[in-house]
């Protein structure tokens, strides 16, 4: 396809100390702007894709292209790619500001605009002012929004969540999907989006794939893979009896 | 293979990174194996070779001479029971004062908890002068124990009751009571509650604990050396006098090697009651397992513990303090004044207070040349976090830990059969000295460090590196800070044991560039009530130094660590 923003084409990933594949033989494009949910069961390869596109774990076989551009072989510092991590992985050390500027700093941005952009993103993700706060302060809700805030500071080109809403609970998880439906609107960003919940499956993406067993059994947009499972595991997946 | 999947994620890495990562681990662990075998291996080896090949030829004769001479047989037996019975005492003492802190809330615990680490840091030398306070003649109790074993059990007591209240106590403490609680509802005395229920989930840490009293007991030098008189030797005094007085080097070599076969033996064990002890039910963390004392008998096991702590530690060195300003001319500064006194009667004679800057300046090396060993010792064991705990690692770490068990008598001889002559004479140069504090600092700064190393949590790396953090900066801006804690930590441990160090030092330490507990040693030697002022007076500065190296320690210990 040549509107692909993304292109995962005919990736597997092998554990080193495994023989199954963690992922085998995925290929699929995400356009610009389309938010894609990856649903599929615990163990079933969505942390490992998530993983191989973000460059943290590289893929034995298959190509990873990012804007026309392979990027198969670029280490994960280069790819300028962003990844919300599901316990957030937040900077014990560093305080609100200094997590969220974190990226801004590797990238060599000068201390004002730096200053400016923590200060513009924190707004963004409803924390206006909580800069100099101890991550150890925090809220779960509230390090879920740093860690969000910590991932869009860079402006990155892909934004890939692994379960953001993992550790929160139904009310806040309700609330949060929400906001970040429209957070995601306005940044018009490409989103690969890892979730277990079909519900957040269901209200934030454009299409649905879905993976079991490290393969991709259906990708499709929610309407059409509610009315047709491709298999009876997604069937399940859904809800469906 | 799917409820294990997220783990093995982090856990993969394509081959060749893999690889990669182990040939920088190889890189790290080399300096501190390297240094290892030249300043300590060796030395050893050397040891071996001078009591088994003593002219050039295998010879055991030495070795007859030594067993059959009734001395030497009850130097060896001394040692043993000594030990034996310093271990038991300690054990038993210190096992109530465990219970308190793994069980109780009480004012004050935490500080308590921290200033337990005082008494094991206290240069041996302090502790024995303190004692003198205590137990000799004209002391507090009034009985003459100097020179009796009593002394010298009191003091092993004061230096290892904190090792197994901290080692049992922290073990102890994530025993989730309603195990006992249960137990007692289902109809068992408090008595049975111990016996079937505690002790079998705490006895592999006691273990633990009392192998190491046992260890610290049996190559105890400057505890011995100063309170055992003429009648009570262990095997360190023996070896020391050997060497230092009677020049006898093959005998000192064959004892030397005696203790080393008695140690490695005692670390053997030691290591397996530890691998016994991670074979362990689920823990808890301590804010669930301690409770405000409810019942009276607890209350006075509290008071009880908190008096018998008092009386150990707080006897000895308040009245050391006391005693260096109680001059024969009434209460002053007079014993401290004379430490600048340059008069001493012999020309290599250095007025005592030069001691302070030697003390202070070897251990700033010492803990340079540990802490830039250690950390790349921990970071080789540790590596990037991803792979758990190798073969490799664990080779290694046990490889760092044997100087742990090792006289610093045994080291302090070696050095001075290897290090006196061609390829290596640095028996002039003052290096000598840091190097043998380093060595006995290293495993100290080894454990410190790979906690602190282990508790970087591999996601923050690769959040680092995915925010576009290069594997350098991703070093830089994650590892250091965090690890930066448990540095400062270990640089102070570093620092305090370089400044009480006195079995090595003894051998090395050259006439005219003392260190405090060596200038405190010689000051003893001297008689009058003069000289026994000045050593009070030094060991009360060297004692105020640690202290406030300890708390600069706990200050920055990383959470997690307890024991030492």
């Amino acid at each position: 396809m040549d509107s692909a923003f993304l292109s995962i084409d005919h990736v597997s990933v092998r554990h080193s100390n495994s023989t199954a594949e963690a992922l085998c033989d995925v290929s699929f494009d995400v356009a610009a702007g389309e938010v894609i949910a990856v649903l599929g069961s615990s163990g079933s390869g969505k942390t490992t894709l998530l993983r191989a596109i973000s460059g943290l774990q590289s893929v034995s076989a298959g190509n990873v292209v990012l804007d026309g551009v392979d990027i198969t072989k670029t280490p994960a510092h280069l790819r300028g790619i962003g990844l919300m991590f599901q316990e957030h992985a937040l900077f014990p050390h560093l305080d609100v500001a200094d997590n969220v500027s974190f990226g801004l700093r590797m990238a060599k941005m000068p201390k004002p605009d730096r200053s400016e952009r923590v200060a513009e993103v924190l707004e963004l993700v409803g924390l206006a002012g909580f800069g100099s706060r101890d991550i150890a302060s925090l809220s779960g809700g509230e390090r879920q929004r740093v860690a969000l805030a910590r991932t869009i500071a860079p402006s990155p080109l892909l934004l890939l969540l692994d379960e953001p809403m993992g550790s929160l609970d139904r009310v806040l998880r309700d609330r949060l999907v929400s906001e970040l439906v429209d957070l995601i609107d306005r940044l018009g960003l490409a989103v690969v989006y890892v979730t277990h919940d079909r519900s957040e499956a269901f209200e934030l993406a454009d299409r649905i794939a879905v993976l079991d067993h490290g393969q991709l059994v259906q990708l499709d947009t929610p309407a059409i893979l509610d009315a047709h499972p491709a298999t009876t595991h997604v069937a399940q997946l859904l809800g469906h009896r | 293979m799917v409820g294990a999947l997220p783990l093995m994620v982090s856990a993969s890495e394509s081959r060749g990174s893999k690889r990669r990562s182990a040939f920088w681990r190889l890189v790290a662990a080399t300096p501190p194996l390297v240094f290892l075998g030249v300043f300590f291996a060796w030395p050893v080896f050397a040891i071996l070779l001078r009591g088994l090949r003593p002219h050039g030829t295998w010879n055991f004769a030495v070795f007859g001479e030594v067993f059959s001479d009734p001395s030497m047989r009850r130097v060896l037996w001394f040692t043993l029971w000594e030990s034996i019975a310093s271990t038991v005492l300690c054990v038993v003492l210190a096992l109530p004062a465990a219970a308190m802190f793994a069980r109780y809330r009480f004012k004050g615990k935490r500080v308590l908890w921290s200033a337990l680490l005082v008494p094991f840091v206290l240069p041996t030398v302090v502790v024995a002068v303190s004692m003198l306070g205590v137990v000799g003649g004209g002391g507090l109790i009034g009985v003459d124990l100097n020179g009796t074993v009593w002394a010298i059990l009191i003091a092993h007591v004061f230096f290892n009751y904190a090792v197994v209240v901290r080692t049992v106590g922290a073990t102890w403490s994530t025993i989730d009571p309603r195990l006992e609680e249960s137990a007692r509802a289902l109809g068992a005395a408090p008595r049975r509650v111990f016996v079937d229920i505690t002790w079998p989930l705490i006895r592999s840490s006691v273990a633990a604990a009392a192998s190491i009293v046992f260890l610290f007991s049996f190559t105890s030098f400057g505890i011995v050396l100063i309170l055992g008189g003429i009648s009570h030797r262990t095997l360190e005094v023996e070896i020391y006098d050997q060497t230092a007085k009677f020049l006898h080097l093959d005998i000192a070599a064959v004892l030397a090697i005696v203790q080393l076969v008695v140690v490695v033996a005692i670390l053997m064990w030691f290591g397996r009651s530890q691998r016994r002890r991670s074979v362990l039910l689920e823990q808890r963390s301590t804010s669930e397992t301690e409770r405000s004392a409810g019942t009276s008998a607890q209350r006075w096991l509290i008071r009880s513990n908190l008096l018998s702590m008092a009386v150990l530690f707080g006897v000895p060195l308040g009245l050391l303090v006391v005693r260096s300003f109680s001059t024969p001319s009434g209460w002053g500064l007079g014993f401290y004044q004379a430490l600048t006194d340059s008069r001493g009667g012999s020309t290599s004679f250095v007025p005592p207070i030069d001691a302070i800057g030697n003390s202070l300046l070897f251990a700033s090396i010492a803990t340079v040349i540990a802490l830039a060993l250690g950390l790349s010792a921990a970071w080789a064991i540790v590596g990037d976090g991803s792979m758990g705990s190798s073969r490799f690692s664990r080779w290694t770490d046990t490889a760092l830990m044997i100087p742990l068990g090792t006289s610093a008598v045994t080291v302090g001889f070696g050095f001075l059969i290897v290090f006196d002559e061609p390829p290596l004479n640095l028996r002039s140069s003052l290096l000598l000295i840091p190097i043998a504090h380093a060595i006995v600092a290293l495993p100290f700064v080894v454990r410190l460090l790979v906690p602190g190393l282990r508790s970087i949590d591999p996601r923050l790396r690769e959040a680092a590196s995915i925010l576009g953090a290069s594997p350098r900066r991703v070093w830089w801006t994650i590892d250091v800070p965090i690890v930066g804690r448990a540095l400062a930590a270990a640089a102070g441990f570093a620092f305090a044991v370089s400044l009480g160090e006195f079995g090595a030092t003894a051998f090395l330490a050259r006439p005219d560039r003392p260190t405090m507990p060596i200038a405190i040693y010689r000051a003893l030697g001297r008689p009058g009530d003069y000289n026994f002022g000045q050593a009070m007076a030094m060991s009360t500065i060297l004692m105020v130094l640690t202290v406030v190296v300890v708390t600069v320690i706990d200050r920055f210990r990383p959470a997690g660590v307890s024991e030492f």
